[in-house]
């Protein structure tokens, strides 16, 4: 049986990858591989890391199927996957997370005062994430910077979705706070 | 339009995925708690996706599967380990041989458990956890006494041959 169609969900790919269709597997790999380069990259994985890690990544879910319930979204088993082998890769050191601090106040260059008032925001940002539980903040990422849904980020987090929509409210709340 | 279906919806309008609607648009300039959490959201919106060769990548994903390795630690793949193994192998090599050398000189010096001066510029580039690591590999044995190693007057003819070889490669 071959199904490899792009148009079915991720859990009829993997339904097809357990009947033995290798393109199912191959499907699934083209459509979660770049949003979860970028997540490893922002947790610290190099350029030159990232091939070995995804195809880590992907080997380890396609084995370990029996680890993820299919209620669970496909992408969120990934995501806990790769954060897994990110912090055994970076247990010496206590983890990286790399946070970039976009420009979003759409600062005129021209205008000094605006400059410097775009970069107070970005490190009062940077603050307040320091000052956030890892779980709020690694809900709040999760949410903000790789768009994951509160059902994603549970499967990845091993929580509740309930639980990431609060984690992500206590999260905003206090970054806000930090706000001139 | 309530202050929490805006927020539900700033990590996807932050990402491009969607647009404010006109409605959301007119909360978002009235509303300072709604503006601020714009604010928030929008500076951690996600970075471009990277460059990666996802057909490649799938075909090497598939092709381990095919394959029905194990999974293994990603450390164990990394170059440095090859590296220490062989430089824990030479090691051997040069303990065999150092045990081997009381003939020189015929007297009775101690053999010191030293490391054959190595010619793995790979080390250079190990940090000082790694080089920790390999040191640990290089553990010497206890020597025995100069006494209980045979001299090479004591040597077979075969171990004499073996013995050569050894020290010339």
């Amino acid at each position: 049986m071959t199904v490899a169609s792009d148009d079915l969900t991720d859990s009829q790919l993997v339904a097809a990858w357990r009947g033995g269709d290798e393109a199912a597997a191959a499907a699934l790999v083209r459509r979660h591989a770049k949003v979860l380069g970028r997540y490893l990259l922002s947790r610290g994985a190099t350029s030159s890391d990232l091939d070995d890690l995804l195809q880590e990544t992907f080997f380890r879910a396609f084995r370990g199927l029996d680890g993820w319930r299919e209620d669970a979204p496909f992408r969120g088993w990934l995501f806990r996957i790769a954060a897994n082998l990110v912090r055994d890769r970076f247990r010496r050191g206590g983890g990286r997370v790399f946070l970039e601090i976009a420009d979003g106040d759409q600062v005129d260059e021209a205008d000094p005062a605006a400059e410097l008032e775009a970069d107070e925001v970005a490190e009062r940002l940077r603050e307040g994430m320091v000052t956030l539980s890892p779980m709020q903040r690694e809900v709040f990422l999760l949410r903000v910077e790789q768009g994951l849904d509160y059902q994603e980020i549970a499967a990845a987090l091993e929580t509740t979705a309930g639980a990431a929509r609060v984690h992500y409210h206590h999260a905003v709340k206090r970054l806000k706070e930090r706000l001139p | 339009m309530t202050d929490q279906h805006l927020s539900e919806r700033m990590p996807g309008v932050a990402a491009g995925e969607s647009a404010w609607s006109e409605l959301e648009a007119a909360h978002l300039e009235a509303c300072r708690e709604c503006a601020t959490e714009w604010r928030v959201v929008r500076r951690f919106a996600p970075v471009a996706e990277p460059a990666i060769d996802t057909e490649r990548l799938a075909a090497q994903v598939v092709s381990r599967l095919r394959q029905g390795g194990e999974v293994v630690s990603l450390e164990s793949r990394r170059p440095w380990r090859r590296v220490i193994w062989g430089l824990a192998a030479a090691a051997s090599v040069a303990l065999a041989v150092a045990v081997w050398r009381p003939w020189i000189g015929g007297t009775e010096v101690a053999v010191a458990p030293t490391r054959e001066p190595t010619m793995l510029p790979e080390l250079d580039a190990l940090f000082e956890a790694e080089l920790e690591v390999v040191l640990a590999t290089l553990e010497p044995k206890p020597v025995e006494p100069i006494g209980s190693v045979p001299r090479i007057g004591d040597l077979t003819d075969d171990e004499l041959e073996l013995l050569l070889q050894d020290v010339e490669g």
